[in-house]
C-alpha cells in the first residue's frame, strides 16, 4: 500500500513534468512556427492562423538554389571559426595571465569594457578605422570588429576555468622540466579542454548571430547570415516563407555543435588533479 | 644524492616577512623534517627550495650548486604536492614517465624507470588508468612514484600525508620511511604533525613565526627542547608550565617549592615545564629524584585505550597527566590525589627570552 507520502511526492512529479513540458512547448512553438512558414504556399505565410494546407517547397529551393543565401552562410562560417579560432589563441593566454598573475584586478575588469558599451559607441569608430584601413564590406572587417566583444567574452569566460585549475598541477610540470609556457599548453590547457571547447561554442554564437556590426561594415559580397535575413525585408514587403528558411538554416549550425560538443561541456576532466 | 645548504634565507610577501634568515644543513641521504604551525614559513622555505617562489635574500645550495636563483626544472629534485598534482588527462604510466619524457630520456628507458617505480611501490596494476579511477592512497602512491623515477639530488614533501585518512596515513608514513631506508635519499618533509616528524625524521627543524626554533633529531627535540614554543608545541597532551622564582635549587611556584637539578641564579624568573607522561605516583622515585609532591584534584579522566589522559587541577592551574590503563582506577573525578614531579624530566625556561636555562 502506498503511503500519502509517496501519492503526494507522485502528484508533486506529475505537476513538475506539466511545468517542465508546458514550457518546452513555449521554447519550441516558435520553431515550429517558423517551420511552417518555410513550407506554407506564399498567398498562406500572411496568416498564421493556418494550420492546415499544403506544403510547399518553393521557399526552399529559391532559398538554396536561387539566391545569395549559401554564399552568405559561407561568409558567416568563414567570419564565426576565425574570429572564434583568434579569440581563443589570444583568450587563453590572456586568461590564464589573468588568472595566476594577480596584477590588478582593474586589468581583469576592463577588458569588458567594450561589452559594457553600447555596440552603437564603438560602431563609428571602427567603421572610421576600417574606411581607412579599405576593409569595408569585407570579411577581414567584420572579423576585427567581432573579435572587439569575442576576445573579451572568451577571456573572460576562461579565466574561472584557469581558476579552478590548482597551481600544483603546472608548479609540478616546471619542476619535472617544463618551462612555464610547456606547462601551460602540455598541462593546463588539455585539463580545461571542456571550458575552452564551451568558450568556442559561445564565441561562435556570438559572431554566428552578430547582425549590428555585419549589417554596417558589410553590404555587397561579404554579407553574413544574419544580413542576409534581414535582406528578406524588402521594398515589397517581408518575404517570410524565405525568411523563415533563411533562419532555419541559421539555427542548424549552433544546434549541431551544441549537440556534438555537449559531451566536453560536461565537466569532470579536472577529477584526480586534486584532492580536496 | 647531495646535501642541501640554506644560508641566511629570507622570503618577504610585500610587508611580510614570512621566512627571517633561516639556517639550516641537511646532510646527504638525512631525512630532515620541517614541523612547525600553519602559517610558520615551512611550506614557503620548501617551494623555494623547489623554485616554486622568489628568493627575497640568502642562498640555496644543493651539493656544491648554487641553485638560489635557477629554475625549477633545473634544479634536480622532485617534489610530491599535498594534493599529488597528478596530471588528469594523462593515464598513471604517463603521469610517471612525463618528467623523464620532458627530459628527453629513450622511450625505452622510460618504460622500464617507470615499470621498476610501480613495481616497488605496488602500483603496476593502475599503470593505464586515470588519476580519477584511483583511490586517495592510490594517487598517492603514484606522485610518489613519479618522484622516484626522476632518481632526482633531493626529494621535497610537503604535507603529503595530511589528505588520507588516519590509518592510511599510518600506513604510508611506514611505507614511505622504508622507501627512504631503501632508496637513502636526501628529504625534506614538511609536516604539522609532529607525529610524522618524530617517527619520521633523522632531523627535525622545528619552526615558528618565520624562524627556526631548534634544529636536532626527534629525541634531542622531545627531551631537551631549546625554548618554550618548541617545548609546548611537541608532545601531545602539551608540556604542563608553571610560573615561578628561583632560589638557589629551588623553584618557588603557586604550587608549592619544587627542588631543582641544577643550581641557577636567585631571584630569576623562570617558566617550569614538565611532561604529562613524567608525574608519578608516591613512592615511585627515589627521594634524589623527587622534584616536589603535589596535591592534585583529578578533574576529568580520557581512556585512549592502552593509557589515558587525566585532567589535573592544583591552585587554579589545570595540568595534564598521562598514565597507563591499569593505574587509571587510583583516580576517581572530584578526589585528590598526590603526585610527584621527577626532578631530572623537569625543563627551565627563562621568562624574559623563552629560551632554556637548564642543560
Amino acid at each position: 500500500m502506498e503511503s500519502p507520502f509517496f501519492s503526494k511526492r507522485r502528484t508533486m512529479n506529475w505537476a513538475l513534468e506539466l511545468v517542465v513540458a508546458l514550457s518546452v512547448a513555449i521554447v519550441l512553438f516558435p520553431f515550429l512556427w517558423i517551420f511552417l512558414a518555410s513550407i506554407k504556399p506564399p498567398h498562406l505565410v500572411a496568416l498564421p492562423d493556418v494550420w492546415v494546407f499544403t506544403p510547399t517547397t518553393t521557399n526552399w529551393s529559391d532559398v538554396l538554389f536561387d539566391s545569395d543565401v549559401p554564399k552568405n552562410i559561407i561568409n558567416s562560417f568563414i567570419v564565426s571559426i576565425v574570429t572564434v579560432t583568434i579569440s581563443l589563441i589570444a583568450g587563453c593566454p590572456a586568461a590564464y595571465s589573468f588568472s595566476r598573475f594577480k596584477t590588478g584586478t582593474g586589468a581583469r575588469f576592463s577588458i569588458l569594457a567594450a561589452e559594457m558599451m553600447p555596440p552603437a559607441i564603438l560602431i563609428l569608430p571602427l567603421f572610421l578605422v576600417l574606411y581607412y584601413l579599405g576593409l569595408i564590406d569585407s570579411l577581414t572587417g567584420v572579423i576585427l570588429a567581432h573579435l572587439t566583444f569575442v576576445v573579451p567574452v572568451v577571456t573572460w569566460f576562461l579565466i574561472g576555468f584557469f581558476d579552478e585549475v590548482p597551481r600544483e598541477l603546472e608548479e609540478q610540470a616546471m619542476i619535472d622540466g617544463c618551462t612555464r609556457f610547456q606547462a601551460f599548453y602540455r598541462i593546463i590547457l588539455p585539463v580545461i579542454r571542456p571550458g575552452i571547447a564551451a568558450a568556442a561554442v559561445f564565441g561562435f554564437v556570438l559572431s554566428w548571430n552578430d547582425m549590428f556590426y555585419a549589417l554596417i561594415l558589410t553590404g555587397g559580397e561579404s554579407k553574413t547570415l544574419p544580413v542576409a535575413i534581414a535582406g528578406f525585408w524588402t521594398f515589397r514587403g517581408i518575404e517570410m516563407g524565405k525568411m523563415a528558411v533563411a533562419i532555419l538554416i541559421a539555427i542548424v549550425p549552433i544546434l549541431c555543435i551544441s549537440f556534438f560538443i555537449q559531451k566536453h561541456l560536461v565537466r569532470g576532466l579536472g577529477g584526480g588533479a586534486v584532492k580536496f | 644524492m647531495a646535501g642541501v645548504q640554506l644560508i641566511n634565507l629570507q622570503k618577504n610577501f610585500g610587508m611580510i616577512e614570512v621566512c627571517k634568515g633561516i639556517n639550516l644543513a641537511v646532510k646527504a641521504r638525512e631525512f630532515t623534517v620541517l614541523l612547525g604551525p600553519s602559517g610558520c614559513g615551512k611550506s614557503t622555505i620548501l617551494r623555494m627550495l623547489a623554485g616554486l617562489e622568489t628568493v627575497t635574500k640568502g642562498e640555496i645550495w644543493i651539493g656544491d650548486r648554487n641553485v638560489t636563483h635557477l629554475e625549477p626544472r633545473e634544479r634536480d629534485i622532485a617534489m610530491v604536492f599535498q594534493n599529488y598534482a597528478l596530471y588528469p588527462h594523462m593515464t598513471i604510466a604517463q603521469n610517471m614517465g612525463f618528467g623523464l619524457k620532458a627530459r628527453k630520456l629513450p622511450r625505452e628507458e622510460i618504460l622500464s624507470r617507470v615499470n621498476n617505480a610501480a613495481d616497488l611501490l605496488g602500483i603496476t596494476e593502475l599503470l593505464s588508468r586515470r588519476p580519477k579511477e584511483l583511490s586517495g592512497g592510490q594517487q598517492q602512491r603514484v606522485a610518489i612514484g613519479r618522484a622516484i623515477v626522476r632518481d632526482p639530488s633531493l626529494f621535497l614533501f610537503d604535507e603529503p600525508l595530511s589528505n588520507l585518512d588516519t590509518k592510511l596515513r599510518v600506513e604510508m608514513r611506514t611505507e614511505l620511511l622504508q622507501l627512504h631506508r631503501r632508496l637513502n635519499a636526501t628529504t625534506i618533509y614538511v609536516t604539522h604533525d609532529q607525529e610524522e616528524a618524530m617517527t619520521m625524521a633523522d632531523q627535525i627543524a622545528v619552526m615558528n613565526k618565520g624562524r627556526i626554533e631548534q634544529v636536532g633529531t626527534p629525541s634531542e627535540i622531545y627531551f631537551k627542547p631549546s625554548c618554550l614554543m618548541v617545548a609546548g608545541f611537541i608532545g601531545s597532551p602539551a608540556m604542563n608550565f608553571i610560573q615561578g622564582q628561583v632560589t638557589g635549587q629551588v623553584l618557588e611556584t603557586s604550587i608549592g617549592l619544587i627542588a631543582l637539578s641544577e643550581m641557577l641564579a636567585d631571584g630569576i624568573s623562570v617558566m617550569l615545564g614538565f611532561r604529562p607522561d613524567d608525574l608519578y605516583f608516591e613512592g615511585e622515585l627515589p627521594a634524589d629524584q623527587t622534584a616536589a609532591t603535589v596535591e592534585f584534584t583529578v578533574e576529568f579522566i580520557e581512556l585512549l585505550g592502552a593509557r589515558g589522559i587525566v585532567t589535573l587541577r592544583a591552585n587554579d592551574i589545570q595540568f595534564k597527566g598521562m598514565f597507563e590503563q591499569r593505574f587509571l582506577d587510583r583516580f576517581s573525578e572530584g578526589e585528590t590525589i598526590s603526585l610527584v614531579l621527577n626532578r631530572d624530566r623537569m625543563h627551565v625556561f627563562s621568562t624574559d627570552t623563552g629560551n632554556r636555562v637548564t642543560s
